[in-house]
């Protein structure tokens, strides 16, 4: 019994926190570094004092229920672990024993702070609520047990292709500038996604201070600058894309200039939102010209970025850092009037530099 | 002719695959050695999939480091283990290949029908065997006017129908053109079914003539 759980546990816990290691370090960072102890407990009273603001922590640990969800199914279908299929062989209620104990295990952080709020709600005689997060974190425990017992009872489901998929594509050929944008949607949904939330309401919110008062152009380069950096996590899946999972692409005869205008053309798809907005809510105090240029510029950030992953195979942890120190010189620069044009044009330059230098020297060794 | 000369392939501190000079006329050259002797490695470094230090040309001095556009134009791989993105369908794959290659509409018919592709020609890659898509893989690494075909295990998951197509293909281009197949096999290739013009084996992280 305890070599089976080991075994779960090395595939599923272990793999689940090291996988996320990187978000669990930055919440911990969150958690430990702004806020002291009687900040949490003020939070956590706040949290109790009603069913509806004990849904925030709830919605939470829901979206993290689904992380680990995803995770399960994505893992228990992997070719390496396929030898999980003897599990069927257990009992039942061994089944459901292991299943639990791996569930409650990827659900530590859930729990611990569960448990905190648990204390809090006795301790401010909120029975109701105490009942409450009891019953939400046993059901997320049970959802999760019983996902990953059913995946692992059936290994192989078979792939199922729905009709519309099969429509598209009998009828239409994917044009090759989409490729990574679809492969980055399927993989990585979170960031994608996030990555566009992020980016429009921080553009959004930038863009909403012109009326107040008497903004130069400045304001909006800082706010496409950050709103522009956030699509760092899906270009470094981008990257690895088209440059490990398929790396066919870096067999095909395109030059480098080709490579640039096919990445600058996704790119510019991918930035639809951002564009849009910037456009139909351009501050009326500024030039038409200045909207151009600070769009070239903001552009330019994600092609340099880009570019810099050429440069040599580094940790996504390692890329952050450096994306970080890029993001301060160019606030700098901006903060310091110079035009945006003038950095847009010192961007591409760079990255052509490397694009150059690089392209045909980079391997990923790390994922090998 | 395809000549290397001063090749070496290193991860890290070790050396992979190491060749002083070595040439490849026209015709069949069967690179053999034992599994992680490099074979991958050194076929992957030719196809321009990855760095490397030292020079791969044609005899006409086109060169993987001078040109290596044009020098990809020249080259095409078949992987041992091929993986292609799940959502793209094989037709995605070879009209992808086709734009970068100039194939003309003809010869991806040719070699779609040819390898009983058709069938699921468009159907996700997801959904594909792994004989599909090896089979897809061999389709693709014939497309083009390539000098240089690299067949990385070709045999290995074809059905004995598959395996006549591929050697049919390889000797319909040889006897058309002039062209070199690298190929490497645990399988045995009889003389009398395909004329093995070279015979090489990696060892000691060189590859040598045998």
């Amino acid at each position: 019994m305890k070599s089976t759980l080991v075994i779960l546990t090395k595939i599923f816990v272990r793999e689940f926190y090291r996988v996320h290691a990187g978000n669990f370090l930055v919440v911990l960072g969150f958690v430990a570094g702004f806020m002291r102890a009687p900040d949490h407990i003020a939070l956590g009273e706040s949290f109790i004092q009603s069913p509806f603001l004990l849904c925030i922590p709830i919605v939470i640990w829901l979206i993290y229920a689904f992380v680990i969800l995803d995770f399960n199914a994505r893992t228990s279908q992997r070719n390496e672990n396929q030898f999980l299929i003897h599990f069927i062989l257990f009992l039942p209620k061994q089944q459901w024993v292991y299943t639990f104990v791996t569930g409650s295990l990827q659900l530590i952080p859930a729990l611990l702070y569960g448990t905190f709020l648990a204390g809090l709600s006795i301790r401010h005689q909120h029975y109701h609520i105490f009942a409450l997060i009891l019953v939400s974190l046993a059901t997320l425990l049970l959802i999760l047990s019983w996902q990953m017992r059913y995946h692992l009872l059936h290994p192989s489901p078979e792939k199922k292709v729905s009709r519309l998929k099969r429509w598209i594509n009998k009828n239409i050929i994917r044009p090759p500038f989409l490729f990574q944008l679809e492969w980055v949607s399927r993989n990585q949904p979170l960031a994608f996604i996030g990555a566009k939330i992020a980016g429009w309401f921080i553009l959004w919110a930038t863009l909403a201070i012109y009326p107040t008062d008497d903004y130069d152009v400045r304001l909006l380069g800082l706010g496409l600058t950050i709103a522009f950096a956030a699509n760092l996590n899906v270009l470094i899946e981008w990257h690895r894309f088209e440059n490990f999972y398929f790396s066919l692409t870096r067999q095909m005869p395109i030059s480098i200039i080709n490579r640039i205008f096919n990445m600058i053309l996704s790119l510019v798809i991918f930035c639809l939102p951002e564009a849009g907005l910037l456009f139909t809510k351009f501050p009326i105090t500024l030039n038409f010209s200045d909207g151009i240029l600070a769009y070239g510029y903001a552009l330019s950030i994600p092609v340099l970025l880009y570019s810099f992953l050429f440069v040599k195979d580094r940790t996504p942890d390692k890329v952050v850092s450096y994306a970080f120190f890029f993001g301060i010189i160019w606030i700098i620069a901006v903060l310091s009037n110079i035009s945006l044009g003038i950095i847009c044009l010192v961007n591409i330059s760079v990255s052509l530099y490397w694009w150059k230098k690089y392209y045909y020297r980079f391997e990923y060794v790390s994922i090998n | 002719m395809l000549t290397i000369k001063q090749f070496e392939k290193r991860y890290h501190d070790a050396v992979i695959v190491a060749i002083d000079e070595i040439g490849f006329s026209t015709g069949v050259h069967w690179i053999r050695g034992e599994n992680g002797s490099g074979k991958s490695t050194f076929f992957k470094s030719v196809a321009g999939l990855i760095p490397y230090h030292g020079t791969i040309q044609f005899n006409d001095g086109v060169s993987m480091n001078s040109d290596p556009v044009v020098f990809r134009r020249y080259v095409n791989y078949g992987e041992a283990e091929p993986f292609y993105p799940g959502f793209l369908t094989g037709y995605d794959l070879i009209q992808f290949i086709s734009k970068s290659k100039g194939v003309t509409r003809e010869q991806q018919t040719h070699y779609i029908e040819a390898f009983g592709l058709d069938t699921y020609m468009h159907t996700s890659c997801e959904t594909y065997s792994t004989g599909m898509l090896k089979k897809l893989s061999l389709a693709m690494a014939f497309l083009g006017r390539p000098r240089l075909i690299i067949l990385d295990e070709p045999l290995i998951t074809l059905d004995n129908v598959s395996r006549d197509v591929l050697i049919d293909a390889m000797k319909a281009r040889l006897k058309n053109e002039p062209i070199t197949f690298l190929i490497s096999s645990h399988q045995m290739i009889e003389n009398d079914v395909l004329t093995i013009d070279g015979l090489y084996t990696i060892v000691n992280k060189t590859i040598v003539k045998n």
